[in-house]
């Protein structure tokens, strides 16, 4: 599992740049300070994302979309079509032993992950990054109670609390699944956000906001917060990949959406008995699920090592 | 100095209170009782025999009683009974805990006897194309979980070459060699994450005391590269990794429990995972609190060498 001490900042050419004062913000310089390594993943998660929607738009508008049949359908049942086949122009990545559609089980199998990591960045980011940068600021009491409420919940190893907290659901729907990940993972944001608070509570732009006699709430969200955002969006790349990791270990499990439901995960565990016959089916969501927590470490590591050298360049 | 070290046990204690309390009520959130698991459906009239049943595994009384009873077991080393099978819980656990912890060490020896050649290497030849690939692979080799590492093992190694048992484990007791084949695989499949981390957190550290001027100096003294980078470099470098394979040994017990589901392994991962398919609610609880209580003495012990090597932290920024 990736941690936030691995990161090696090694970007002295970007803390040039800042120092020099030419630092443009907007989109396109955005894009442009990028290195190719970067571009090419993020082009690897817009297209996660639109699969991902993809598979919502035709759940939610019964819609068709080329490519894309009912990824539980067994095709050999109903029109002959053989089991474990070749692409083709009808089955864009072949079949799987159930004759089922693999591209179509890829795509859905991408809604889940994508809507579980979504959603648990949603739930750190707004919750943990609320309440780490406000007890980050107030300090005292209630400070001591959240962080040691926080330490109990880190205090289990990942996946066991999960795997407990998951089996008491009777139904996994993709929304039980993501609500218990999502709620997991406020614990570990809020503690990243404090510690960012922190340092933000001391620089001077927050003190002169007070001398000024600036409210609480407005110091919080005006001064704290923002300076929080940027390390904690880097964070949130980080976290969904270990999110990604976890969840297909949980689907790998069977504890995931309830089969016959597709995840990657489940799409490996189930092409697993089979790879001898046919190792396509394993291939594809395995290197689909590497590629996009890959591109997600890149990124967020990216990310990293920019806010640090900001950081640098403020001292 | 000995406050601090009070200090930090009292909230190591108040930690495991916490996750026990944790586990032991979120539990009781499953649904359905488990009285109907031990008492036959048809017997479930006879009051007696359901009183008989409810003291002998502890589940008369409020929540709060039950939960007081089973810490005061808890202490004295007993988890209470298990449903599914006729054994205490403690000796469930006690028959398995050598084999994941087992699992777990040789999968943090691999881990640190690969990413400390790598990483050293890495740190030598910093910013050249050596250095690019190896820094690229170890990105990779994060980014892959362990089950999918494990799967494909498995496909080369067991189906493919037929050199080393795709499923099950041999106690150590009973063929030392079986043993090694045995473990060599799933132990493997744990560690490539936790080699990629070691082996970057190696990499940055080194290059970090590489600026040293007291490797300046042992460089104008005339000394070999390679007695510099492993007597000079290393030892300073290694804090760091150490407290990091310390926390990670911690993790490593959540992620057996994927792992030894793929290799048939019946370790206490195996047994929890199988406990909470069977609902055997005290054997989950058991295991999941001595697992917790594993990673959170172990944090507290990074605290401790912390404490012991780095002396800025005695100043009570803490």
């Amino acid at each position: 599992m990736s941690t936030v001490a691995d990161t090696d900042i090694e970007s002295p050419l970007i803390v040039e740049e800042i120092l020099e004062g030419d630092t443009p913000t907007g989109f396109r310089p955005f894009v442009r300070s990028m290195p190719w390594t970067i571009r090419i993943a993020s082009v690897w998660l817009l297209i996660t994302l639109a699969a991902a929607l993809g598979a919502w738009i035709v759940e939610i508008f019964n819609t068709k979309l080329p490519g894309l049949t009912d990824p539980n359908y067994n095709h050999f049942i109903f029109e002959q079509e053989p089991a474990n086949q070749g692409p083709s122009a009808k089955f864009w990545l072949g079949t799987d032993k159930l004759a089922r559609d693999v591209f179509s089980r890829l795509v859905y199998g991408t809604r889940v992950s994508v809507t579980v990591a979504l959603t648990a960045v949603a739930f750190g980011l707004v919750l943990g990054g609320f309440l780490g940068s406000l007890v980050g600021m107030i300090r005292g009491r209630t400070e001591t109670g959240i962080m040691a409420l926080v330490d109990v919940i880190l205090g289990f190893p990942p996946l066991i609390l999960l795997l407990v907290m998951v089996s008491i659901f009777e139904t996994r729907s993709l929304m039980v699944i993501s609500a218990v990940i999502g709620v997991l993972s406020i614990a570990p944001y809020t503690r990243v956000a404090r510690a960012n608070a922190l340092s933000a509570a001391n620089r001077e732009y927050v003190m002169a906001a007070r001398a000024i006699g600036a409210k609480p709430m407005r110091v919080l969200f005006r001064e704290i917060i923002p300076n929080v955002v940027p390390a904690l969006t880097a964070y949130a790349f980080v976290a969904a990949a270990v999110i990604m990791v976890v969840e297909g270990s949980l689907a790998f499990l069977g504890l995931s959406v309830q089969p016959p439901d597709p995840t990657w995960g489940s799409m490996i565990f189930e092409a697993r008995g089979d790879m001898r016959q046919n190792i396509w089916p394993l291939i594809y969501p395995s290197a689909v699920m590497v590629f996009t927590v890959l591109a997600l470490n890149v990124v967020g590591d990216w990310l990293f090592a920019r806010n640090a050298a900001r950081a640098a360049a403020l001292d | 100095m000995g406050k601090l070290i009070i200090v930090r046990l009292l909230r190591m204690f108040a930690t495991l209170l916490a996750v026990s309390a944790i586990t032991f009520f979120m539990l009781k959130l499953l649904p359905g009782d488990p009285i109907n698991q031990i008492v036959p459906l048809e017997k479930l009239d006879d009051l007696e025999l359901v009183a008989e049943k409810e003291r002998e595994y502890n589940l008369h009384g409020s929540s709060i009683e039950q939960y007081g009873r089973w810490l005061k077991g808890a202490l004295r080393g007993d988890l209470g009974k298990a449903i599914t099978q006729p054994k205490r819980v403690s000796e469930i656990i006690g028959d398995r805990w050598t084999i994941t912890a087992e699992l777990a060490l040789v999968s943090v020896i691999f881990s640190v006897l690969l990413a400390l050649p790598i990483g050293i290497f890495s740190a030598y030849r910093q910013g050249r194309t050596s250095d690019r690939v190896l820094s690229a692979g170890l990105q990779t080799g994060l980014s892959i979980p362990s089950f999918v590492i494990g799967v494909f093992l498995i496909l080369i190694f067991a189906e493919n070459f037929k050199i080393l048992p795709a499923t099950g484990w041999t106690r150590l007791s009973d063929s030392v060699w079986g043993n090694v084949k045995g473990v060599i695989l799933p132990a493997i499949a744990l560690s490539m994450a936790n080699m990629a981390v070691f082996a970057r957190l190696i990499r940055a550290d080194m290059i970090a005391t590489l600026q040293e001027n007291y490797i300046l100096s042992a460089k104008a003294k005339g000394m070999s590269d390679w007695f510099i980078l492993f007597r000079h470099a290393l030892r300073p470098s290694s804090l760091s990794v150490i407290t990091v394979i310390a926390l990670n040994l911690g993790a490593l017990l959540g992620g057996t429990v994927v792992i030894e589901q793929l290799f048939a392994i019946g370790g206490l991962g195996r047994q929890l995972y199988d406990s909470i398919l069977r609902r055997d609610y005290f054997v989950v609880q058991g295991i999941t609190v001595v697992i917790a209580s594993v990673y959170v003495v172990l944090n507290t012990m990074v605290d401790f060498v912390y404490l012991a090597i780095d002396p800025r932290i005695r100043g009570g920024r803490h």
